[in-house]
């Protein structure tokens, strides 16, 4: 009890410690004019502006589009992640077809094509999500196909020996064996996800965290963009919190794998 | 090449009757590799007698495993023939059940359920076969964790569910390849007892492959004996040892007379091929 006490406050003191740190230097930096405030505003100013942004509407109004752009492309490019990763781990003619392609699509840095979407798409949510998407799929593919194709050849022998369909072994092996490294690309997805919508809302938008961040910087509003910065980290801290949660529940046999004993 | 002598001895079973019920009739494997065609099999010859206990035994890389391949259908020979239960086998076999060197249990499901894995497999009732899977499971003296998950037993434990699984489906031939080589020796000298018993209890014939000498000597019926690739049977051993075999068994002469007699074929061998 006391032991795991202790451990609880220490996974929660030394992090808490650690920010105090950063805040302290930060403050000191900002109200010691080693770096002029209209730059670097102090920590109480930006939480200042934070809050103000909760209250006068400015959060209620920009956060949202962000939030809904962010979650919808999410889902959509994981999803499409599933499916190509799974065609082209199954089907020797969907690897030929697709498999070059999407190795070449991959190393163009997806946020370099944002110009583009925008004028195929324009302001509205459509080209946020289509980003999301975009940017969200390679994290999630590449883990995907790797742990289909992690299955264990014996396993899979067994399963043909008892006449398994090939719908079945995917569902019974490959998948629920590919679990573990597909919630590995859903977490790094959460963090792309954020950052291919601000992208899109950078280049062309009157709403969204990205809009709130580049207007208030045009306008050396700095508190501000510093606060919107700190919401969208939030946002990302909390998305992968809820993947790890969602992993924990799913996978409960990793929890308690504490390997073979005797 | 030749350097053995082809010195099979005629079948004689020990405990199953004359009919072979498994019959492999000059098989030959050929692999395509990168470097050319890799005979890993070449007239290799085996019968298994039904309820008969019969052990593979040879070096590393005589090609054991890929025999286990063939058996199941899993691969076709490139030449000869194999027949199980009187009938040819032409792709994958469902009446055989597997136990490998590892459990090879599927992680997400609790001990019943993996017991229930061939039956799902093939899309068969498993309400029809939970009564037997339960049954097996008391056989292997696992009744009492069926709700466990594999990750909560112990190795032995493990490949016990595995043996389980294998038998679940009441298959005309249970191939066991180096079923015990993981477990440490403890385990594996209380896994060789049940394994007995279980054998004795059911109807099953067992094709067994393995490298150790008093494993094979002290299970089977008969002790095929495999030579180095191209792998087949250079000698069949019947064991005569009374049933059930304990531990007073491993120091019976005659117990001790086959396994030196086994030893010095090893001894003889030449080098396999790397």
């Amino acid at each position: 009890m006391s032991r795991r006490l202790a451990s609880t406050a220490g996974a929660v003191g030394y992090p808490l410690a650690g920010l105090a740190a950063i805040l302290a230097v930060w403050h000191l930096m900002s109200a010691g004019g080693v770096v002029p405030s209209f730059l670097l505003p102090t920590p109480g100013r930006v939480m200042q502006a934070i809050w103000q942004a909760a209250t006068d509407g400015t959060l209620a109004r920009h956060l949202p589009p962000t939030l809904q752009a962010t979650l919808i492309g999410y889902g959509f490019g994981a999803l499409a992640a599933l499916v190509l990763a799974a065609l082209v781990a199954e089907f020797k003619t969907a690897e030929r077809f697709l498999l070059l392609h999407l190795i070449a699509i991959q190393s163009i840095p997806k946020v370099s094509i944002a110009p583009l979407v925008f004028l195929w798409m324009g302001f509205d949510i459509e080209g946020k999500i289509l980003l999301v998407a975009l940017i969200c799929f390679f994290p999630v593919f590449a883990n995907a196909l790797s742990g289909f194709r992690a299955a264990d050849p014996n396993l899979i022998d067994l399963m043909r020996a008892a006449g398994a369909s090939r719908g079945h072994m995917f569902l019974q092996v490959k998948l629920p064996t590919a679990a573990s490294q597909i919630f590995a690309g859903l977490e790094v997805a959460v963090a792309f996800a954020l950052i291919g919508c601000v992208v899109m809302e950078f280049v062309g938008s009157t709403r969204g965290m990205g809009f709130v961040i580049q207007d208030t910087s045009n306008t050396f509003n700095l508190p501000l963009t510093f606060g919107a910065v700190i919401v969208l980290g939030l946002i990302g801290v909390a998305g992968n919190a809820l993947v790890r949660l969602a992993r924990r529940g799913v996978l409960f046999w990793e929890a308690g794998g504490r390997g073979q004993h005797g | 090449m030749q350097a053995v002598p082809d010195a099979t001895t005629p079948a004689s079973a020990g405990g199953g009757d004359a009919a072979s019920h498994l019959a492999i009739e000059g098989v030959r494997l050929v692999y395509d590799t990168s470097r050319g065609p890799l005979v890993a099999l070449d007239g290799l010859d085996l019968q298994v007698g039904r309820r008969e206990f019969v052990s593979v035994l040879g070096p590393s890389g005589c090609g054991k495993s890929t025999l286990l391949k063939l058996v199941t259908g899993l691969l076709p020979p490139s030449a000869g023939r194999i027949t199980l239960a009187g009938a040819a086998v032409r792709g994958p076999r469902p009446d055989v059940g597997i136990v490998f060197q590892q459990p090879t249990l599927l992680p997400w499901r609790n001990v019943l359920n993996n017991v229930l894995v061939p039956i799902r497999a093939r899309g068969a009732s498993v309400r029809a076969h939970r009564d037997k899977a339960l049954e097996l499971l008391k056989l292997v003296k696992l009744d009492a964790f069926a709700r466990h998950y594999p990750h909560e037993l112990s190795g032995g434990m493990q490949q016990r569910v595995g043996i389980a699984r294998g038998l679940v489906h009441d298959p005309a031939l249970l191939l066991m390849d180096e079923p015990f080589a993981a477990l440490d020796a403890m385990t594996r000298e209380t896994m060789m007892d049940e394994l007995q018993q279980i054998w004795m209890s059911t109807p099953t014939s067992i094709l067994f492959i393995t490298h150790s000498i008093p494993e094979a000597v002290y299970l089977s019926d008969r002790v095929a004996v495999m030579g180095p690739r191209p792998g087949r049977i250079v000698e069949t051993v019947a064991v005569d040892l009374p049933r059930p075999r304990g531990l007073e068994t491993m120091a019976d002469p005659r117990f001790i007379e086959l396994t030196t007699h086994l030893r010095s074929l090893f001894r003889e061998m030449p080098e396999a091929e790397a």
